[in-house]
């Protein structure tokens, strides 16, 4: 009996996945060596010496935002502004980056007009003065639609236990119509504190 | 994926790992506080007061009037008052333009009477056209003007004018809206000139009509501001006329010029009444370093 040699081979085995095993193991031993490399040199000879005791904290974020000053003992007219400080304090122990934005508004008693009216004509604007008595109309600052007032991070910062005293300006616009006249606007400021980033 | 670019895929994400697992945490700390107040938009406002008491009838015996007006800021914003005057149509413009005005600033109305001498800061015309009376006052204040109104010899008789005075409060580009108040002038009927007599600058003779009265009636001859200052004596229609020498005009009167003497019935207590039976002028001079007069202005 005779066999027929065979006239064609065996299907080879598919190649599609050949190149993970090289990576996978070039991965696992960069791994172990990056980790090996933030250790100890494992020398066999040792000698220990103990530093006197010492206790680790966590820095700490926090400020304290006081009252802003009542700004409705006068009233405001066309072309005419009132102002009105308030303190922040940071309260923490790493220094903060600030940031003063309107996070709230309400118009009351606009009987001829619209809370969007009333809103349209009046800008707020912040100064860092030295003190309450510095505080007036007229000082430079970031500015904006009181609505829509934000001055961005970074305003002014505040190192560790310092403390700063804002200038709050509102402004009617000159050319504000009569229409928005006896219109009374309650606002909130947020006043934000960020880390310094390094 | 050629054996090249997948040990290139190998090395990158090798060192991808290996420098993204040694790198500190991104987060930064914050804290926030809130503050918070309130602003108020002011109002304007104007409120007028006293021109309903400058009602008057001028005669021969009321010959000016001096009232004060009152012009309040009645807003919550500070502003500038300022006023026209108007004739209401339909009354007389022409008596309007007889009636001479001189109006001044004065700290309050009891500070606004006859006697008072014209202050600074007048301004002055008719009622016809008055320059506008000015005041920068605070919210809730309030300006007092002194006016005195005088009718002029032209001013036609027996007639009436409507005028208005109207106030307008400007805070900026605002305004108050206009605020009017009104009153009446009055001119009596023309009174009868009195007769004259010169003699020779020592004194002359003021003769009234007669009329119907009795004879009995007693008559003064009054000068001054209002005709309220009586000279010489009174007398009767038996007489019919009073006797008038230089010396019985009081100095604070005039010493000399035009002296305009109203005849006025006297009461039963010897007062004036509001009857004027003649009027007319005199006139102080000097004759022979000494004191004169005559008739006419």
């Amino acid at each position: 009996m005779t066999s027929t040699p065979r006239t064609t081979g065996r299907h080879r085995a598919p190649r599609r996945h050949r190149w993970i095993w090289p990576t996978v193991t070039a991965l696992v031993v960069a791994v172990v060596t990056a980790m090996l490399g933030t250790g100890g040199t494992y020398a066999l000879w040792n000698g220990t010496a103990s530093t006197s005791a010492s206790t680790v904290r966590s820095a700490t974020a926090t400020i304290t935002t006081g009252p802003l000053s009542a700004m409705n003992a006068a009233v405001l007219g066309p072309g005419t502004g009132v102002t009105g400080t308030f303190t922040v304090q940071n309260t923490g122990s790493i220094p903060l980056s600030m940031r003063v934005a309107t996070t709230s508004t309400k118009v009351s008693y606009a009987t001829n007009s619209t809370t969007t009216a009333v809103l349209g004509e009046l800008i707020l604007r912040l100064s860092v003065v030295g003190s309450t008595a510095d505080c007036r109309t007229g000082l430079s600052g970031a500015s904006g639609r009181l609505a829509a007032f934000d001055t961005g991070s970074g305003s002014f910062t505040l190192a560790a236990g310092a403390s700063a005293v804002g200038c709050v300006e509102m402004d009617l616009d000159a050319d504000a119509p009569q229409s928005v006249a006896g219109a009374v606007t309650d606002f909130a400021l947020t006043v934000t504190g960020t880390q310094v980033s390094a | 994926m050629s054996r090249r670019l997948r040990a290139l895929l190998a090395v990158l994400l090798t060192a991808a790992f290996v420098a993204g697992g040694s790198s500190a945490a991104w987060a930064l700390w914050s804290a926030t506080g809130t503050t918070a107040s309130s602003v108020t938009i002011g109002k304007t406002g104007a409120s007028l007061s006293g021109t309903s008491d400058m009602t008057t009838t001028f005669s021969s015996s009321v010959t000016s009037m001096t009232k004060p007006i009152t012009l309040t800021n009645s807003g919550s914003l500070a502003g500038t008052a300022t006023t026209t005057v108007s004739v209401v149509s339909g009354s007389s413009t022409a008596l309007a333009q007889a009636v001479s005005v001189v109006a001044w600033p004065v700290t309050s109305t009891s500070a606004c009477a006859a006697s008072t001498s014209v202050g600074t800061g007048s301004v002055s015309g008719t009622w016809a056209s008055l320059p506008s009376m000015t005041s920068k006052l605070a919210a809730g204040a309030s300006a007092v003007w002194c006016t005195r109104s005088t009718p002029s010899s032209s001013a036609p008789a027996s007639t009436t004018t409507n005028v208005n005075v109207n106030l307008t409060v400007t805070a900026g580009t605002w305004t108050s809206g206009v605020v009017q108040g009104g009153f009446y002038l009055n001119t009596s009927a023309a009174t009868p000139a009195f007769t004259c007599t010169d003699h020779s600058g020592t004194y002359v003779e003021v003769a009234w009509p007669t009329s119907s009265r009795p004879k009995d009636t007693w008559y003064g001859a009054f000068v001054g501001p209002d005709a309220s200052t009586m000279v010489g004596q009174k007398e009767q229609d038996y007489y019919g006329r009073f006797t008038l020498a230089p010396d019985q005009i009081p100095a604070n009167i005039a010493t000399s010029g035009p002296v305009t003497v109203t005849v006025k019935i006297l009461d039963s207590a010897g007062n004036p009444t509001s009857t004027v039976v003649a009027s007319g002028t005199i006139t102080l001079f000097t004759q022979n370093n000494g004191k004169a007069v005559r008739c006419g202005a």
